[in-house]
């Protein structure tokens, strides 16, 4: 069930009304629990015994790890949890990337097993071991109900493709009434609006261009190839915030503040800052439970060089089964090594940091470089096999100027609506958080400023507590009625007819 | 800039708004619905509205393009104009095709018809073109519509435009205005399946939405987001007619070549993406070796289609905001395609 379809639209109407009835929050508990077991089932009904068993072996290992003083003990039942959760995800997930592998040393043909990959594997197995690993850490205590840790791990919005939520953040708000309030509901519907419009007037647009050029290149020029990677850069990124959105705006409505997984990663400028701003809640759970418990920074340079490689390789292997996927990770680990190296080991002696350049001029370049590096990383990340990434990256170069040319107009439309959104949304940002280092450097124009929190607040697009970092429209109002409107209206009409699941369902 | 205490940011959001925001926030919907429709004008214009004997069409799904449409009850909108004046005393060719021969993605210079016209007057041997599109049909329609359009126009050549979607079920039960079910003898009967125009009060409505911009947009996307079995298709076709698909290539150019008789020219698209074969598809094959059979003057555009593409380095089909390879022809194809309608047609005209 795509969160852009119909039947998702009615499942939604269906839960929040039979949560608006529900008369106990223990009730409305269990719709939840059950609605998101009905959300899950829908796709594929054997995979919620699936979804299921790790969940109760977790729920049981958590107990087990609190109430024993023994660290063999306690390590023991923490390695069972480990074990049946990576188990399950290296099974359905890299069983024939390993085979055919093999059977490549070998020169053996390795038959393929038939493995259909549970969708969202990979994130719900994050959230759970993270949940096992505190429960370990006794950072946080072990859920003891069990229909409460249930609905935790299939808490549908975010089931299939995040925000990885932890337990810390999501248990809590169990006591939370879960009743939709009109209030919620405004913020909410506005945020997920956001997500249905990244995705589809953004992300599927820009996707008419990307699929054919990256199953084809050869067919095009340069030109065309080029469009289609930058392309490609803001249509996973609207894609994927999108869905984020989606389930971070239909939780508010329910009742639940999931954290935040995007923030502006394309006006980041470092690959570090990137990692700070991307997919923030699985490169907050790879800085947590892999790249600190392998050291971290704390044992020199080389071997925090190793680390960063380490983590961003197994990210990337976490994205898919596949090389291309595997490099990836080893291009964004080198050059969060690099970037490690230039920021803070080169030229230090004996304690003196680097001299790092500043200035708008050495931002813009910082800034440039990095979208140029990461953009050519997702040649690699989107690609479908080598060969392919190759020939692109050559006709990036123009060493290979063959192909016809294709103009896409809606890319050179959907850009200054990108950087708009983005303008904006510094802009709140700054309203409502201490500004960064990189934004007091690069401050928004001035008008943008007036426009925002100017006009006697008459146009003040708001951030509230509720909404958090998200800019609201003013509703009621004559602009907020005006600009929804406008804004329904453009994304009924312009949206792309060729719906496209999501992109991080795959993974 | 020092950020608003939260609890004063999230008033605005947590109290109950006064009456008067509310009125407020409607005449902001009003006003929108009235600028987005101010703001369609430009690019949005209706075959209904105003009904003057030259129709304008404007859209935005393929390109922006404007098109225009003399009204004379032939084809979804009627004759496709060419932006040429006609030439006095050169002989009439009528193009007869589907969607691909209503082109409301290119302007009237760049229609098949244009490049044809302009070929054989470059040429010294000026031609007339009359070009009718029908959306979704195959040759069922242009075998029905063959006696008025030889009455009323009296053409030198009839050149129908095929593709590949004119040789399945289109024919037979998905087509619109016309349908044909045909017997192993590859004799056939015509099945009108046209829907009468509207009276009354629905007139009045499409006539009042075709006035709106807006209105005319949401409802040609809704058509296209909900599409009803009743838009997109005939009658329910039953299984029965798979035995019939294989008939349907035979029956068309035997259809055809008694509508039309000496004067027919079949005209075959190939679906080139982003890429072309060099040799024909199977259904081009078929229809090759059936107008063989029934010596009905065929040809295959492929050959200028892939020059084209190799020389000039464009693909033939989508436009600047649709998918590169996919939808209808673009100017660059119609180009190709029209060019080598031209050479074939050309051979006729002494």
């Amino acid at each position: 069930m795509v969160f852009t379809s119909f039947a998702f639209a009615k499942f939604l109407a269906v839960v929040l009304i039979g949560l608006w009835l529900m008369p106990t929050r223990a009730l409305r508990q269990m719709l939840i629990l059950v609605a998101s077991a009905f959300f899950y089932a829908y796709w594929k009904p054997a995979y919620l015994l699936l979804l299921m068993t790790p969940s109760l072996i977790d729920y049981v290992c958590s107990i087990r790890i609190e109430r024993s003083d023994s660290a063999r003990v306690r390590r023991g039942w923490l390695l069972f949890s480990l074990i049946t959760n990576l188990g399950l995800l290296a099974y359905f997930k890299y069983t024939n990337f390993l085979l055919d592998n093999v059977g490549a040393l070998l020169g053996w043909q390795v038959p393929h097993l038939d493995i259909l990959l549970p969708v969202g594997i990979s994130f719900y197995t994050f959230k759970t071991l993270s949940y096992t690993i505190d429960v370990y850490r006794r950072e946080i205590p072990a859920c003891r109900s069990l229909w409460q840790y249930a609905m935790f791990v299939t808490y549908f919005p975010e089931l299939v493709a995040g925000p990885i939520v932890r337990a810390s953040v999501f248990l809590p708000q169990m006591t939370r009434s879960l009743r939709p309030s009109l209030a919620r509901a405004m913020v909410g519907s506005q945020v997920a609006l956001l997500g249905v419009t990244k995705k589809l007037l953004i992300a599927d647009r820009l996707a008419l261009i990307v699929d054919p050029v990256f199953a084809n290149p050869a067919y095009f020029s340069p030109f065309t190839v080029s469009s289609a990677v930058v392309a490609y850069s803001l249509q996973i990124y609207c894609d994927f915030s999108g869905y984020s959105d989606i389930a971070i705006g239909v939780s508010k409505i329910i009742g639940f503040d999931l954290p935040e997984n995007f923030n502006m990663p394309y006006i980041a400028t470092s690959l570090t800052d990137f990692w700070r701003r991307w997919h923030m809640t699985l490169s907050g759970w790879l800085r947590d439970y892999l790249y600190i418990p392998l050291g971290g920074n704390r044992y020199g340079r080389w071997k925090t060089y190793r680390n960063l490689m380490l983590t961003m390789l197994l990210g990337g292997l976490w994205h898919g089964a596949s090389w291309n996927f595997v490099f990836w990770g080893f291009l964004h680990g080198t050059g969060l090594a690099v970037n490690h190296w230039w920021t803070r080991d080169r030229g230090s002696t004996g304690g003196r940091k680097a001299v790092v350049p500043q200035g708008k001029v050495v931002l813009l370049v910082k800034w440039a470089t990095t979208y140029v590096f990461v953009c050519l990383a997702w040649v690699f990340f989107r690609s479908r096999n080598f060969s392919t990434s190759l020939l692109i990256v050559r006709k990036l170069f123009w060493l290979d100027t063959s192909g016809a040319n294709f103009f896409y107009s809606p890319l050179f439309m959907l850009v200054p609506v990108v950087v708009i959104g983005h303008i904006l949304g510094v802009i709140a940002q700054r309203q409502f958080y201490a500004p960064s280092s990189s934004l007091r450097r690069c401050p928004p124009p001035a008008w943008a400023i007036r426009a925002y929190a100017g006009n006697g607040g008459r146009f003040g697009l708001k951030p509230s507590r509720v909404a958090g970092v998200y800019v609201l429209l003013p509703i009621p109002g004559f602009w907020g009625g005006f600009l929804l409107t406008v804004w329904l209206l453009v994304v009924f009409l312009f949206s792309s007819l060729k719906a496209t699941p999501f992109i991080y369902f795959q993974f | 800039m020092n950020s608003p205490p939260p609890e004063l940011a999230s008033r605005s959001v947590m109290k109950a708004p006064a009456a008067r925001f509310w009125v407020m926030t409607i005449t902001g919907f009003v006003v929108a619905a009235l600028f987005l429709n101010f703001v369609l004008s430009f690019f949005v214009a209706g075959w209904n509205y105003p009904k003057t004997p030259v129709r304008t069409i404007r859209q935005f799904t393929e390109s922006t393009a404007t098109s225009h449409f003399l009204a004379d009850g032939f084809g979804t909108y009627g004759d496709r104009l060419t932006g040429n004046s006609p030439m006095p005393g050169a002989p009439t060719i009528l193009l007869l095709g589907d969607s691909h021969l209503v082109q409301e993605a290119v302007p009237d210079s760049s229609t098949m018809g244009a490049v044809i016209e302009r070929l054989s007057r470059a040429d010294g041997r000026p031609v007339n073109i009359r070009q009718y599109g029908w959306y979704s049909t195959a040759a069922p329609t242009y075998i029905a519509s063959a006696p008025d359009l030889l009455k009323s126009f009296d053409p030198t050549l009839v050149v129908v435009v095929l593709n590949s979607t004119d040789f399945g079920r289109e024919a037979l039960t998905e087509g619109w205005y016309w349908q044909m079910r045909i017997n192993p003898d590859l004799t056939f009967r015509l099945i009108d399946v046209r829907i009468p125009e509207g009276t009354g009060r629905l007139a009045q409505i499409r006539e009042f939405v075709g006035r709106s911009p807006l209105m005319l947009s949401l409802r040609r996307r809704a058509v296209l987001v909900f599409p009803s079995e009743g838009e997109t298709k005939g009658p329910p076709g039953p299984d029965l007619v798979q035995a019939e698909v294989p008939l349907v290539i035979p029956a068309s150019v035997r259809g055809l070549k008694a509508a039309y008789g000496a004067r027919l020219l079949i005209a075959y698209t190939p679906f080139c993406r982003e890429t072309c074969d060099s040799n024909p598809d199977p259904g081009e094959a078929q229809l090759l070796e059936a107008c063989r059979a029934e010596a009905v003057k065929c040809v295959s555009t492929r050959a200028e289609m892939v020059a084209y593409m190799q020389s000039n380095r464009r693909i033939l089909r989508g436009f600047h905001n649709s998918a590169p390879g996919e939808g209808h022809l673009n100017k660059f194809g119609l180009q190709a395609v029209g060019t080598a309608i031209w050479r074939r047609i050309s051979l006729e005209l002494h």
